[in-house]
């Protein structure tokens, strides 16, 4: 899940209300497969629809669907939009507030409207490490929570007074959550916990933005730029909250007890600064993002052996999921990947994928600098035990048998082939089995055939 | 994710002197049909907004820029990750766009500039071409990250003077350095002359030499093919080389030549012929007339 799928399944009006913030615009922009960027790009400072035929004739011979793939993002996306000119030909522009935005940024004026701070101000905000520690320690107690090992949910700032987030539902809402009185977590949720943090907050995010949509339809674009432009702000960088409508402040007060942004006091006076976790929101799709938002802390062995330096509870609870726990120290768990265990694992809905993703997404920075990070006995094994247990397949189906002649047997498998619904075949006794949902045609066909004699 | 990325580290090399300024604004009669020349201004100002779309991109996109004059070249700026890159930032420091930086550095830059009226050699190119890729090879191996996240590098020389032949060995050694660690050498003449060394640069790096017709339009040259990253090029048509010039400047005179001698020991290239190699000490047999040893210099590649 990510930015530009969600703005995708957004009705176009909407979308064009995004349009009017140029931070929304930056964020697209950079959610943009890498060809389509370079099609933005030249088609900024043109004014006129140019024909579509140009814009076919950019592509080299050897790119593939990359052209394709850019264009139908672009158009999907109303970034570029498509009219008739009037001898007929297709036309295309670039959608005329996105347009606008960009070349404001282009030429540097966008930032001009952000205002200089207090050297004291700057002096009394939180330390760099502070802001890293609050956002990691926010979403953690987030997650912590959502696995059971905390009683209770994340602590709201005292800082930003707003309505209460309701965690509860917005977890229940993304399925994270059982939604009867216990709040277990669900099968869904276990595999949002194996996540990297980028998608988890991507995932939560939408649904906050989704409920804030079905309280009042308005708030939405305010909701939707308010993130964005956090997510372009510089982690640490002192903002103040007077200046924020009243709609904002209670978004920012949400956003701190997420983690995404850290209120604290000068004089009396609230400021806010964006948290590490912010910078997901921005694009954020590059590895250098992924790295900002946490550290690494798992070694893979090839011996099926797994490190894990950390003392979080809620790694514990991801990793004994599966992994046997061998001991526990101080800073370190150990513990191996067993049949056992990883077949557990996969019988309660997680995958083979997702098992090997978060090792990989979690490696320690000195198992990350390996090729392949995750040695590939041990990953090859995880999907082998998957295959393992998916070796029987059932299918519901038809036996046809009793043929007259080896012709029509033959023109009849040949036809199941075709129709995409053979199964078997045994040409010495005349009979083979298709999928029972293409039986009808089947018996068209065999008839058919039969018919002339 | 790995397979698009798109993220790049582009070391831009700006010829800033005052010789550039006045090649860039030649004397315009009244009327005349040309089209209209960029200004000096005009052409920092597209400048700058080519490194804030740049930066604009991508959020691992890291950019160094070079102020090339005619005794040295300066760091005008350098993305804050590139500075420190295990430090963390001081908190608290004011960011200051890339552009308000570029600037300030700049105008104390050309406040320093010597006023003389006595003709000055030509900018120092080959210096600035290795120290950018000096300065590329510290960012690559200083970075933590494992080595296929790092961003690709790409140097963009946006040049105006013409060649000067006396530093074709220097160039040219950059050139092969560039060559064997991968790093692609752009090259885009803002002013009226070509550059040999740069098209035979852009040519072996299979970089993008670009002379633009319309150079009043520079910015829109910038976008539409010195943005594209490394990773996009080839799924896209960029401007193909109509023709290198692949002449060489000779050892002993450090002229240009069409024609000349190598040695056959270690390729060293002399506008005349002579007994004994300059370079490597060898001493030639002259068995038949010199006039057959003469052999067209071939194209280094």
């Amino acid at each position: 899940m990510n930015l530009s799928l969600y703005l995708e399944s957004l009705p176009p009006i909407m979308l064009s209300s995004l349009y009017e913030s140029h931070y929304t615009c930056q964020a697209v922009l950079r959610t943009l497969p890498p060809v389509a960027k370079q099609y933005v790009l030249r088609l900024l400072y043109i004014d006129a629809p140019i024909s579509e035929g140009m814009l076919d004739s950019w592509p080299s011979a050897h790119s593939g669907t990359k052209h394709s793939v850019a264009l139908d993002k672009l158009l999907r996306l109303q970034v570029l939009l498509q009219n008739k000119g009037q001898t007929g030909e297709d036309l295309v522009r670039l959608n005329p507030a996105f347009q606008h935005h960009i070349r404001m940024a282009v030429t540097g004026r966008a930032d001009a409207g952000r205002p200089m701070v207090d050297p004291h101000v700057l002096d009394q905000a939180p330390s760099r490490s502070d802001v890293d520690r609050y956002g990691h320690q926010q979403w953690e107690a987030l997650l912590l929570y959502l696995a059971g090992t905390n009683d209770r949910p994340p602590a709201a700032s005292r800082l930003l007074t707003a309505p209460p987030l309701q965690l509860d539902r917005l977890l229940q809402n993304a399925e994270l959550m059982q939604s009867s009185a216990e709040k277990g977590i669900t099968e869904r949720g276990w595999q949002f916990l194996l996540l990297d943090t980028y998608n988890q907050l991507w995932e939560l995010l939408q649904q906050y933005i989704s409920s804030a949509e079905n309280r009042s339809g308005a708030e939405l674009s305010s909701v939707v730029s308010f993130m964005l432009q956090l997510g372009f702000q510089e982690v640490g960088y002192p903002t103040p909250t007077a200046t924020l409508t009243a709609q904002e402040r209670i978004i920012a007060a949400h956003m701190a007890q997420l983690g995404l942004l850290l209120p604290f006091k000068v004089d009396d006076e609230v400021w806010y600064c964006a948290t590490p976790l912010a910078l997901a929101l921005s694009g954020g799709t590059s590895p250098d993002a992924h790295q900002q938002v946490g550290e690494g802390f798992v070694i893979v062995e090839t011996n099926y052996r797994v490190y894990a330096y950390t003392n979080s509870p809620l790694q514990y609870a991801i990793l004994r999921s599966f992994v046997r726990c061998e001991c526990i120290l101080p800073n370190l768990f150990v513990g191996t990947l067993t049949r056992e265990s990883v077949t557990t694992a996969l019988a309660s809905g997680i995958s083979a994928d997702q098992i090997i993703n978060y090792l990989r997404q979690h490696a320690h920075k000195h198992a990350a600098a390996r090729v392949p990070i995750v040695p590939e006995v041990v990953s090859d094994q995880i999907r082998l035990w998957q295959a393992d247990t998916m070796r029987v397949r059932s299918c519901e189906a038809t036996l046809y048998d009793e043929f007259e002649s080896d012709d029509v047997f033959g023109k009849a498998a040949a036809y199941a082939r075709t129709l995409m619904s053979w199964l078997w075949q045994d040409t010495k006794k005349r009979r083979f089995a298709a999928k029972k949902g293409t039986h009808d045609q089947m018996r068209e066909y065999i008839k058919s055939i039969k018919g002339p004699k | 994710m790995a397979e698009e990325d798109d993220s790049s580290l582009l070391v831009l090399l700006v010829e800033t002197h005052a010789r550039l300024w006045s090649m860039l604004s030649p004397e315009q009669s009244a009327g005349s049909s040309q089209p209209p020349a960029l200004s000096g201004t005009g052409y920092l100002t597209q400048v700058l907004a080519f490194v804030n779309t740049f930066l604009m991109l991508n959020e691992a996109n890291r950019v160094a820029i070079f102020a090339t004059d005619t005794a040295d070249s300066h760091l005008l700026y350098q993305s804050p990750s590139l500075q420190n890159p295990t430090g963390r930032k001081r908190p608290g420091l004011v960011p200051a766009s890339a552009a308000a930086e570029t600037l300030g550095h700049l105008v104390t830059l050309l406040e320093q500039e010597p006023s003389s009226t006595e003709p000055q050699p030509g900018p120092v190119l080959s210096a600035a071409l290795s120290r950018a890729l000096c300065f590329i090879h510290k960012a690559q191996h200083g970075a933590a990250a494992p080595s296929k996240d790092r961003p690709r590098p790409r140097i963009l020389c946006l040049h105006g003077s013409p060649d000067e032949p006396s530093q074709y060995i220097a160039i040219m050694n950059a050139i092969f350095a560039a060559q064997k660690h991968e790093v692609v050498i752009d090259a885009c003449m803002v002013a009226d002359v070509d550059s040999a060394f740069l098209q035979q640069a852009a040519h072996l790096t299979h970089g993008v030499y670009l002379h633009p017709t319309k150079r009043a339009a520079l910015l829109q040259h910038l976008l539409s093919v010195f943005m594209c990253d490394t990773f996009s090029r080839s799924f896209l048509r960029l401007p193909k080389a109509t023709g290198v010039d692949f002449r060489a400047s000779c050892f002993c005179h450090k002229r240009l030549i069409d024609l000349g001698f190598v040695c056959s020991v270690c390729l060293s290239i002399f506008c005349q012929a002579s007994s004994e190699c300059t370079t490597c000490g060898t001493s030639f047999v002259m068995a038949r007339s010199p006039a057959s040893k003469r052999k067209a210099v071939s194209p280094p590649s």
